[in-house]
């Protein structure tokens, strides 16, 4: 897994924001901001690759089936996402014993869509949490799918 | 709820030498119900031995029941180390956010605010009109050795009923900045009452009544940082400054962002 220590003050941006006719600046919560992000393959099974969010308090979880393929585990009572679990055999990301062509893209497209379901499966309430976790995830993708090959080069297989 | 822990802490030690005393008690009479009083030659001792195995079916008994009363009344205003962390890191997160010119600990504070179900002001139940166990944002800590008998309370109700900038920031569980609030003093005109309650969603009646205690100053920027535990919100760190403007939002977030983790874990031992 490769992890990625966040800079806080990076993703605590201060906006104008009305609340009840009073216009105040707002920022995102300490505590729904990650300490760090990781990414890569399972090293039980190298077939599931993982996007785990480390937060500042842990709490206890639920597992979200997002899609037939992807498993998120969202915190109980912050909703936070944790962890994006894609199962890369599931998804047909290899043809044989060799990753297609355009494997890390698919595998982030996927794991953004996920988050999208998560959103929209409770009605956008916790939209800005989830924001934030596609933010990080744009922000940090080269090391977090570099343990995902783009193509393969001669003679070279990937194997699972 | 300050004050009351601070008077108490005097009373805390005294308390566990009263738990030790309880408990030798309660062993000693054990002992001496074995005894033979016939065997012994002191009248004395023998009247007292007496004494104590006529009333040793009911005193242990009670001694052990004290006990847990004991450590419940120690534990209901909670440890006082961790207290003295809290206060401590307060203290850490005021220098950090107000400047050196700054410096009287009254204009310029740390609270934290905690939620809680009931809260026991009746002047509170009827300025909000709300019930004693709605859901209240009482405040249990504060930087500095000042202004520590605070009795202000903020609805922060189950149904979303919230007053303050406290309330606000408990309601979106966002941080919440605001600054340049008209400077009031006891003899401002209403309108300025009125304009300082509308933007800090407070009762204007309730502002004029704490701008006519004596020397009170009123902050004129505020923020407030939404604290929880295990994803759960626990409460709110409020900063407030009588300048109008704090110098650093960003260094109060940068302070906070820097021990978020830690203070969560000591108010969960709270």
């Amino acid at each position: 897994m490769n992890w990625v220590k966040l800079d806080a003050e990076r993703f605590s941006d201060w906006k104008e924001q009305n609340i009840n006719g009073v216009v105040v600046e707002v920022a995102a919560s300490p505590y729904d901001i990650p300490e760090a992000v990781g990414g890569g393959c399972v090293e039980t099974t190298p077939s599931l690759f993982m996007v785990e969010f480390f937060y500042p308090t842990q709490e206890q979880t639920r597992k979200v089936q997002a899609a037939p393929h992807i498993e998120v585990l969202v915190g109980l009572n912050s909703h936070r996402i944790y962890s994006i679990q894609t199962d890369l055999k599931a998804l047909g990301a290899f043809s044989g014993a060799k990753p297609k062509p355009g494997t890390r893209f698919r595998v982030e497209k996927e794991i953004i869509q996920a988050i999208d379901g998560v959103s929209v499966a409770q009605n956008d309430r916790y939209a800005d949490r989830y924001k934030l976790a596609k933010l990080i995830i744009a922000s940090n993708r080269d090391r977090l799918f570099e343990n995902i090959p783009e193509k393969v080069h001669g003679g070279a297989s990937f194997s699972i | 709820m300050m004050s009351i822990r601070d008077k108490f802490r005097r009373v805390h030690f005294a308390l566990t030498l009263l738990q030790g005393f309880l408990v030798f008690v309660s062993a000693a009479i054990s002992a001496v119900a074995k005894l033979d009083s016939a065997t012994m030659t002191s009248p004395l001792w023998k009247q007292l031995t007496i004494y104590l195995q006529n009333t040793a079916w009911w005193t242990p008994p009670l001694c052990i029941l004290l006990v847990p009363i004991v450590q419940y009344s120690k534990n209901y205003f909670g440890q006082p180390k961790l207290w003295d962390c809290i206060h401590f890191m307060l203290n850490d997160f005021r220098g950090e956010a107000f400047s050196e010119e700054q410096a009287s600990q009254a204009f310029h504070r740390v609270t934290l605010f905690q939620h809680k179900t009931c809260c026991f002001s009746i002047q509170a139940w009827r300025l909000y009109k709300t019930g004693p166990l709605a859901g209240w944002l009482v405040p249990v800590e504060r930087s500095g050795h000042l202004t520590r008998k605070c009795k202000t309370r903020f609805p922060a109700t189950d149904a979303g009923k919230t007053a303050g900038v406290a309330g606000q920031t408990w309601l979106k569980n966002l941080c919440i900045y605001m600054e340049n609030l008209p400077e009031l003093t006891a003899s401002s005109p209403d309108t300025l009452v009125e304009e300082y309650a509308q933007k800090t969603w407070s009762d204007p009646t309730w502002l004029k009544k704490e701008l006519a205690k004596n020397g009170k100053v009123l902050p004129r920027s505020y923020c407030g940082i939404p604290i929880e535990i295990k994803g759960k919100p626990w409460g709110v760190l409020l900063f407030d400054s009588a300048g109008p403007c704090m110098l650093g939002k960003n260094r109060i977030t940068k302070g906070v962002y820097g021990k978020r983790a830690i203070l969560a874990k000591v108010l969960e031992k709270v």
